[in-house]
């Protein structure tokens, strides 16, 4: 066994199995999604409609006669990758501003931080919403909303970090040593600010799917033909009293997901910072260090 | 006290101007001419006079702080224009779908607050027993699922397969159980682990051992001494939760074929009608404000340190 296989394996185990899996599955589904659907998510067949599950249709058809499998696996591509471009999106900018708005501080960084928490104590969804009504329907709108409802919290983040680390010494050793403030930004508060930054993105990613399903559940977001769990859902409401199957699959097939990037970001978090303790550990954990020094001391 | 209340009462205000200059903004930067998208609403042919027409009806090329201060004036007054959609007054459709999101959420709060409590207290009362158990599943679980999909499991469960409660439409109390379960159990199993871990900090604090010693029962320092000190974290969890109760709104209320606010917000999204689109935004906002203003003092009220300071 090479090392770096022990030490991936160690990694894996202290993130926890369970979540590991689900995302992973959920990104092998995502990339080789033309390739594992037994059929077209599109391809529709009347005489074959609202089956159940059956060797030909392994998770049975919808309304349309369209298969429910395939349809799954479709829409998890759809879902992770507007995952992806929102979070990039909104990473990217988020933290072009809170970095700017740390680093320069003063009225510019009052305004950006006040109006960053003037949008943060709103739900993002309603952003969301109140962004696809001005810019209108569709994929690529619907992207622009989530951006701008999600910019926000990455800019708080980074600007914490930044604000916390620019007056480290470190950093005020290499400005007295000639650093160009290009160089400290990109160099040194930018990967400071990243970390946390990641750690953040992989809960948020979670949350994310789950706005984006409720968007298409709406019917403001993802719009057929292009398959999504919220979509699915939405289709088979009505049939809700004779076919729950065609419900309760979507639906998991999202719990499972946000579920997965919820305990995979959680594990992170807590592998990254200090752990927050609760009293009670924390008094057991000083009468150990006290008997420890007791002991010492009789010794 | 008095004082204290009052100045959270004057930055409330403050923040509802503030909250209006941020809904009233959304006109502002409307890509395209807001005329032009208003004509087309209208009728299918638009001429350049008609959208000319429609820019002097509606001020449209007026200043913007001016137009503005117009639209404030008028919504202090009550009037919030009308629907470009369907040329109904905003205010007036607002009042008339209040009364289901009200019912909606103030019901959902309540169920919130029965269920997290109640498990947090039975939790307590019991530790490490099923109800526990039952406390940490439920979390993951909320944390997790989708609210339409709880609401849909919620409607078969008892709407279909043991056909107990109406699962469509507003008419009468039976109607509204299950709307309102559906909105509050999500928030409700979050917030009966936060209350549970905060009666777990307050019961291992050293008071308690104090009073343990003094020969006073288990159940008696819970209910008076542990209880009140865990309630300002959960009311300020709960109001969280409370106040984002509008969004899960946005998703119950077409479930049920409520036509509340939530909707009506929502139909103004996908219509693209403006003059609804800020009302609406206008409404949340002053609803977030007030609960956060209620929080602020209910938290006063109840904190036993801060009363006591009162009395000394």
């Amino acid at each position: 066994m090479p090392a770096w296989f022990d030490a991936a394996l160690s990694f894996a185990c202290r993130l926890g199995w369970p979540a590991i899996l689900v995302v992973a599955i959920d990104l092998v589904l995502a990339l080789f999604a033309q390739h594992l659907t037994p059929y077209s998510p599109t391809a529709q067949d009347l005489m074959s409609a609202n089956q159940t599950f059956s060797a030909a249709h392994l998770l049975g058809t919808d309304h349309l006669g369209r298969d429910t499998l395939s349809r799954l696996i479709a829409g998890s591509q759809t879902t992770l990758v507007a995952v992806a471009v929102v979070v990039v999106l909104a990473m990217l900018i988020g933290v072009v501003i809170g970095t700017i708005s740390g680093y320069v501080g003063g009225w510019l960084d009052e305004i950006v931080m006040r109006s960053v928490d003037f949008m943060l104590s709103v739900p993002s969804l309603i952003v969301a919403l109140a962004m696809i009504g001005i810019f209108g329907l569709g994929y690529w709108n619907m992207v622009a909303a989530l951006t701008i409802a999600w910019i926000p919290s990455y800019a708080r983040i980074t600007r914490g970090v930044v604000v916390a680390t620019v007056h480290q010494p470190h950093i005020e050793s290499l400005w007295v040593l000639g650093a160009s403030r290009t160089r400290l930004i990109a160099f040194h508060l930018l990967p400071a600010a990243l970390r946390s930054i990641l750690v953040y993105a992989s809960v948020d990613a979670g949350v994310l799917a789950l706005a984006i399903a409720t968007l298409s559940f709406l019917g403001l977001g993802i719009q057929p033909p292009m398959s999504e769990w919220g979509e699915m859902f939405v289709d088979a409401m009505p049939y809700l009293d004779f076919s729950p199957r065609q419900i309760v699959l979507p639906g998991l097939a999202l719990t499972l997901t946000v579920a997965g990037f919820n305990y995979l970001g959680e594990r992170l978090a807590s592998l990254d910072a200090p752990r927050a303790i609760s009293g009670r550990t924390l008094r057991k954990r000083l009468a150990t260090a006290q008997r420890l020094l007791v002991s010492r001391t009789m010794q | 006290m008095a004082q204290v209340a009052l100045r959270r009462l004057l930055s409330a205000l403050i923040l509802v101007a503030v909250a209006s200059v941020a809904c009233f903004s959304i006109v502002a930067v409307f890509p395209g001419n807001v005329a032009r998208v208003i004509a087309e609403m209208r009728s299918s042919t638009v001429s350049d006079e008609i959208v000319k027409q429609i820019e002097v009806q509606y001020g449209l090329k007026d200043p913007v702080p001016l137009r503005y201060l117009r639209w404030a004036g008028r919504a202090v007054r009550g009037d919030l224009g009308e629907s470009l959609r369907t040329g109904q007054p905003v205010a007036k459709d607002l009042v008339r779908r209040a009364p289901l999101t009200v019912i909606l959420i103030l019901g959902g709060g309540a169920f919130t607050l029965v269920m997290g409590m109640g498990l947090a207290f039975l939790g307590a009362l019991w530790s490490d027993s099923v109800i526990d158990r039952i406390i940490h599943v439920l979390s993951l679980i909320g944390a997790s699922a989708p609210k339409f999909f709880i609401a849909a499991l919620l409607v078969y469960l008892f709407g279909v397969v043991f056909r107990i409660l109406p699962t469509y439409g507003f008419a009468g109390p039976a109607s509204w159980i299950l709307p309102c379960i559906s909105i509050g159990i999500i928030p409700g199993s979050i917030l009966s682990r936060v209350a549970r871990v905060a009666l777990a900090e307050e019961m291992s604090r050293q008071y308690v051992v104090t009073a343990i010693s003094k020969g006073l029962p288990r159940r008696r320092i819970l209910v008076h001494d542990a209880l009140p000190n865990a309630l300002p974290v959960t009311i300020n969890a709960f109001a969280m939760h409370f106040a984002f109760m509008v969004q899960a709104a946005l998703v119950i209320e077409p479930i049920f074929a409520w036509q509340g606010i939530a909707a009506y917000f929502v139909e103004a999204v996908r219509f693209r009608d403006y003059q609804v689109l800020q009302s609406c935004l206008l409404v949340f906002c002053v609803f977030f404000i007030l609960v956060n203003l209620s929080v602020d003092l209910i938290s006063m009220a109840l904190d036993p340190k801060q009363s006591r300071q009162r009395l000394a």
